[in-house]
């Protein structure tokens, strides 16, 4: 009979498979030998620590062989969901905290909200732009979840009806 | 030719560690276990040393039922080499402060 896995055995193995993906194909065989090195161990602690090194070592790997193209364009990709993601966050923290309720102005929260927003811009710009359009997937799915990650932090602002 | 990079301190006490193991095979785990060494800082010192053929790797079947193959790893002659040059440099330097101290 097959043995439950529990949920720190299941991340480290999620954690690993992603990982595997960081690397570039001719390097496809290290991430094999983390994964099922992870699933060696027999500690479900230490298999998780073991998976978030390889996903460090993973990251590293990738990041060495990119071309400065690839980095900018990884950066476009990354910088807009991490800023709507922030602007996000600064909406809960308003609304949780009443931060700036009785401001007659706009106040902090709104400004940096409108520039969290703003700045993406010339990050969308530098994805697009550095984009392989020959794998549209590639490019089509990194900026659904920017959209969506827009969507999420305007949306907020609408729910909130601030 | 290309100089060969210098080897950061961690490459080098792996390239001792699996010195000292000879011709066994070690795991990643086990690798890990011997040196102190994380998994985030010994797969990229993995990978370069076997990228300079300072260490050899292959695919180990599992004895245990249900457990995938693992990949284990072996000094090569030459990071054998290099390994013996590391250890006497190391001693030399040893025998130098040691020197230094007793002036």
């Amino acid at each position: 009979m097959q043995r439950m896995r529990s949920p720190l055995r299941k991340l480290a193995s999620a954690i690993t498979s992603h990982s595997k993906t960081l690397l570039p194909s001719e390097k496809a065989d290290w991430g094999r030998a983390m994964e099922q090195e992870a699933s060696s161990i027999d500690s479900d602690f230490s298999a998780l620590k073991w998976a978030l090194g390889c996903a460090f070592a993973c990251y590293l790997e990738g990041k060495r062989v990119m071309t400065a193209q690839e980095r900018a364009n990884k950066l476009g990709e990354v910088a807009p969901v991490i800023m709507s993601f922030l602007a996000f966050v600064i909406v809960l923290v308003v609304v949780a905290t009443g931060w700036e309720r009785h401001s007659t102005d706009e106040g902090a929260a709104a400004h940096l909200f409108q520039l969290l927003i703003v700045g993406q811009a010339p990050f969308v710009l530098m994805f697009l732009l550095t984009a392989k359009w020959s794998n549209l997937v590639k490019v089509v799915k990194p900026f659904a979840i920017q959209v969506g990650a827009l969507a999420l932090a305007l949306g907020s602002l609408a729910v909130f009806r601030l | 030719m290309a100089r060969q990079r210098k080897l950061s301190p961690q490459a080098e006490t792996l390239l001792v560690t699996l010195l000292d193991a000879s011709s066994k095979w070690l795991h990643g785990y086990e690798l890990s276990q011997r040196t102190g060494l994380k998994s985030g800082t010994l797969y990229p010192i993995l990978i370069r040393l076997s990228e300079i053929g300072l260490l050899d790797s292959q695919w180990e079947e599992s004895n245990i039922a249900g457990r995938p193959p693992r990949h284990i790893y072996r000094i090569t002659r030459k990071g054998a080499a290099v390994a013996h040059e590391l250890q006497a440099s190391s001693a030399k330097s040893q025998t130098r402060r040691r020197a230094a101290g007793a002036i």
